[in-house]
């Protein structure tokens, strides 16, 4: 069992997360590599993701975990060999159990470009300390949702026109664009929603602290 | 209300902003450099990135040193609600570059029913349509595809339209716009478009008119085996129509059914061997890692090195886990033993006419038998699901017929108890409507009225009904009657599209936008009376297309029509030369002398 860290930048951020495990198959199969399959009617290529990314948003960590022999840093070459742009794996690990990662992932931290004063910067940067926090969240569903994401902004710092948010993702998400948005309505500042960039994943640590994903992933 | 979007707000707001930014796997690297083409396909991206013609002709001019090429398709609805809304023109994928800021721009044509996108695209663009209303500053405009076996209709609005295949055309056109534009005297649209006419198979449209005709010779690849065909292809970044790879065994039809365009336009044959096809299909693996690899040709089955390729890749496709897809195969082809090469999922067959005698007619040379042997063998082979292709409408055509239809049904049932001795068999029947096309023997048949084809199809309908296990599906026959005026349209159709564009039509392929009315309107508007292209055409009138030299002969085509209405069949080319008018030509290979006629 291996798992890549990879990213999903350029023309790669509009892929959806169906589409981005067909584009980490067929780079399976350019690359030679074997990789095991599912038996029955319809195999397929054994490939397990971690939490989706909002289509447009740009992630250095992104992870995917491949059930396969050959060694990490061989699978790390060949993939990236056959790579498309924007895809490109960035660290390996070999794991000795199944990782998990869609189920054991608990929150993100996403990097965004922030301009505003600095009364509402410092208004914002304590949000983390707000028992709720009512948002818009509109859904393909329902355009007209809210959402209280409160429990889910778990960090937030700014520093150099630089905003670094940790917010809920997995079985509970707050999405980053739609945090953003939030942010430039209620506080009047300018964020850059094309720049927000996933910078780390966390799952939950035996002391019940966050635990950075690669770090978990040295020692599944 | 303009908002003054910026492009990165507007891919937030559309849905699947993957179709409007390019850089996908095998895309090359653009500079801005050299002679700029971009390849358009009148369809929404999931349709256009499906067509391995424009998949082709996109890595071929790219590999043309000097030439940079870029794509551009249709956009869906919402997009092109933004794009009117912020006043912004339609760009390239590769490098957002407007249309009109490219000095050539192909269309890739691949029905009728495409025509209003042409427009669409266009007037996005903000490029005049018609060609007599562009200056020197606009891009030169190309029309290319299935659609230009008759041009007329969409002709005023092109420079050129290139007839037959693409591959050596296209680049030739490029490199001649090159040598224009680094002339002496610098460019001139006039002096470009007159020497472009040297080029075989490039129509020019303003300089070759109905009043001052001259034949344009359709160009065919004469090379097959050793043609053109890139391994590293374009993958689409969302899930497309035809998401695999697909390697042409084949060009052409040896079976000459009288309905059949391709089977005509495409002659000769022209063959792939075995060993090339399995060394593409090993390639496309490396350079795509599709899941599956189509091999296709008009009529796959007929195609002498099939068991060849398939048990070479057999070892490869097992291990590297892609399967062979094989379209359009014929049922009296059909042998069981491909089933365990190749996945097909269900059987499916085209017998096009319910009764031997009308298969006759159209020269479908199909009998009851191989139906039953075929289907028997596939049953015992454990296939529960057969699909049908029928047409309506053909000459000659008799309620008899249509029961035909229904009669095998209903043997196909009994087979199937007969081989398994079970009841679980599914038969989905589909049957389209005839439109008499160019270059057939039937280019000069009536195209049956609406009302009548309702009738027929009702009536085939109901008798289905009956039958457990049978679905039926037919086509809008109104979609058919705009396609039948277009296929055998004149210049004249031009204003019809234009102002139907006007009224609001486009996307006229998909039903949800398909709009009747405005067609209609537009051809009333027009002043145009539709039976004069609906009706039987006589064959003393010269056809708008036959300026077109395209191999075939029009005695041929007469002589074709006239054993249709004897219901004589015509066999295959492999059994001999007919002496359609290819035989004249350096390509037929299997003309050997003598005509069989
Ligand atoms: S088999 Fe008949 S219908 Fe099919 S491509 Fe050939 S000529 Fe056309
Ligand atoms: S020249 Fe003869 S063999 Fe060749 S396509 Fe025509 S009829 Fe068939």
């Amino acid at each position: 069992m291996i798992t890549l860290r990879f990213e999903k930048q350029l023309a790669m951020r509009y892929v959806s997360h169906i589409d981005l495990l067909r584009h980490i198959e067929r780079t399976m199969r350019r690359a030679g590599v074997p990789v095991a399959f599912s038996q029955g009617f319809n195999p397929h290529m054994q490939l397990n993701l971690g939490v989706p990314l909002p289509v447009g948003v740009g992630s250095v960590c992104e992870y995917v975990t491949v059930d396969t022999e050959v060694d990490p840093h061989y699978l790390l070459t060949v993939y990236n060999r056959t790579a498309p742009k924007g895809l490109r794996a960035l660290q390996a690990w070999r794991t000795l159990k199944h990782p998990n990662m869609a189920g054991k992932t608990v929150a993100a931290t996403y990097t965004m470009a922030i301009r505003g004063e600095d009364e509402a910067l410092g208004a914002l940067a304590k949000l983390p300390e707000r028992q709720s926090w009512v948002i818009a969240y509109p859904s393909r569903k329902n355009p007209t949702a809210t959402r209280d994401v409160a429990a889910g902004v778990f960090g937030i710092q700014i520093a150099d026109g630089l905003l670094r948010a940790t917010l809920a993702s997995g079985n509970v998400t707050v999405r980053p664009d739609l945090f953003a948005e939030a942010l430039m309505q209620e506080f009047g500042v300018e964020i850059d929603l094309d720049s927000i960039l996933r910078t780390a994943q966390y799952v939950r640590g035996q002391d019940g602290r966050l635990l950075a994903a690669d770090t978990y992933l040295s020692n599944v | 209300m303009k908002q003054n979007l910026t492009w990165k707000e507007i891919l937030r707001r559309v849905d699947k902003p993957a179709r409007y930014v390019g850089g996908e796997l095998n895309c090359p690297t653009m500079t801005g450099e050299g002679t700029r083409f971009c390849l358009c396909m009148p369809d929404i991206y999931e349709v256009g990135m499906s067509n391995l013609g424009v998949r082709l002709l996109y890595h071929r001019l790219n590999d043309e040193p000097g030439v940079e090429c870029e794509r551009c398709f249709t956009p869906a609805m919402d997009m092109v609600e933004l794009l009117r809304q912020e006043e912004m023109p339609l760009c390239s994928l590769e490098t957002h570059t407007p249309l009109k800021d490219f000095d050539l721009v192909g269309f890739s044509v691949q029905y009728e029913m495409l025509y209003s996108n042409i427009l669409l695209m266009l007037d996005l663009a903000g490029i005049p349509f018609r060609a007599s209303n562009r200056g020197e500053d606009y891009p030169i405009l190309i029309a290319g595809g299935p659609c230009a076996v008759n041009p007329e209709p969409y002709a005023d609005f092109f420079d050129i339209v290139n007839i037959g295949e693409g591959e050596e055309m296209l680049p030739e056109i490029t490199a001649l716009y090159a040598r224009h534009k680094a002339s002496a005297e610098g460019f001139n649209k006039q002096r470009f478009l007159e020497d472009a006419t040297h080029i075989e198979g490039v129509y020019v449209p303003a300089l070759n008119t109905p009043e001052h005709r001259s034949v344009v010779k359709k160009r065919y690849l004469a090379d097959f085996e050793h043609a053109y065909y890139p391994t590293a292809q374009l993958v689409a970044n969302l899930e497309v129509v035809h998401d695999r790879a697909m390697v042409e065994l084949y060009r052409g039809c040896a079976n000459g059914c009288r309905f059949c365009q391709a089977g005509f336009y495409y002659r000769p044959i022209r063959y792939r061997s075995a060993e090339r096809v399995a060394s593409l299909c090993h390639g496309l693996t490396d350079g795509t890692g599709y899941d599956e690899i189509s091999l296709g040709s008009l009529s796959t089955g007929d195609y002498p090195g099939l068991k060849k390729v398939l048990s070479t890749l057999k070892p490869e496709s097992e291990a590297r886990h892609y399967h062979l897809a094989l379209p359009s195969m014929r049922l009296d082809t059909f042998e069981g033993e491909f089933s365990s090469l190749a996945k097909t999922s269900s059987l499916t067959f085209a017998p096009e006419a319910g009764t031997q005698r009308l298969r006759d007619v159209i020269n479908k040379n199909i009998s009851d038998e191989d139906i039953n042997r075929s289907l028997t063998a596939a049953f015992l082979r454990g296939y529960n699901n057969v699909k049908l292709y029928f047409m309506l409408g053909l000459p000659t055509e008799t309620d008899e017929d249509l029961m035909g239809i229904v009669e095998i049904c209903s043997r196909i049932r009994r087979l199937y108890r007969e081989a398994t001795g079970r009841r679980d068999v599914t038969v989905s029947v589909s049957c389209a409507v005839l439109v008499p096309k160019p270059l057939t023997p039937f280019q000069w048949e009536a195209q049956i009225h609406p009302d009548e084809m309702l009738r027929r199809q009702l009536l085939v309908k109901n008798a289905l009904r009956p039958l457990k296990g049978v679905t039926f599906h037919y086509h809008d026959n109104t979609t058919s009657e705009l396609e039948a005026i277009f296929a055998r349209g004149d210049r004249k159709l031009s204003y019809v599209i234009e102002r139907a564009y006007e009224l609001g039509a486009c996307m006229d392929g998909w039903t949800e936008y398909f709009r009747y009315d405005l067609w209609k309107q537009a051809i009333r508007d027009c002043g145009i009376d539709e039976r004069e292209y609906l009706d039987a055409q006589p064959l003393d009138k010269p056809l708008p297309w036959e300026f077109i030299d395209c191999g075939v002969t029009r005695r041929y085509l007469e002589k074709e029509r006239e054993a249709a209405y004897a219901a004589t069949p015509t066999p295959s080319c492999n059994k001999g030369c007919r002496g359609c008018g290819c035989q004249t030509k350096e390509g037929c290979n299997r003309y050997n002398g003598e005509v069989d006629a």
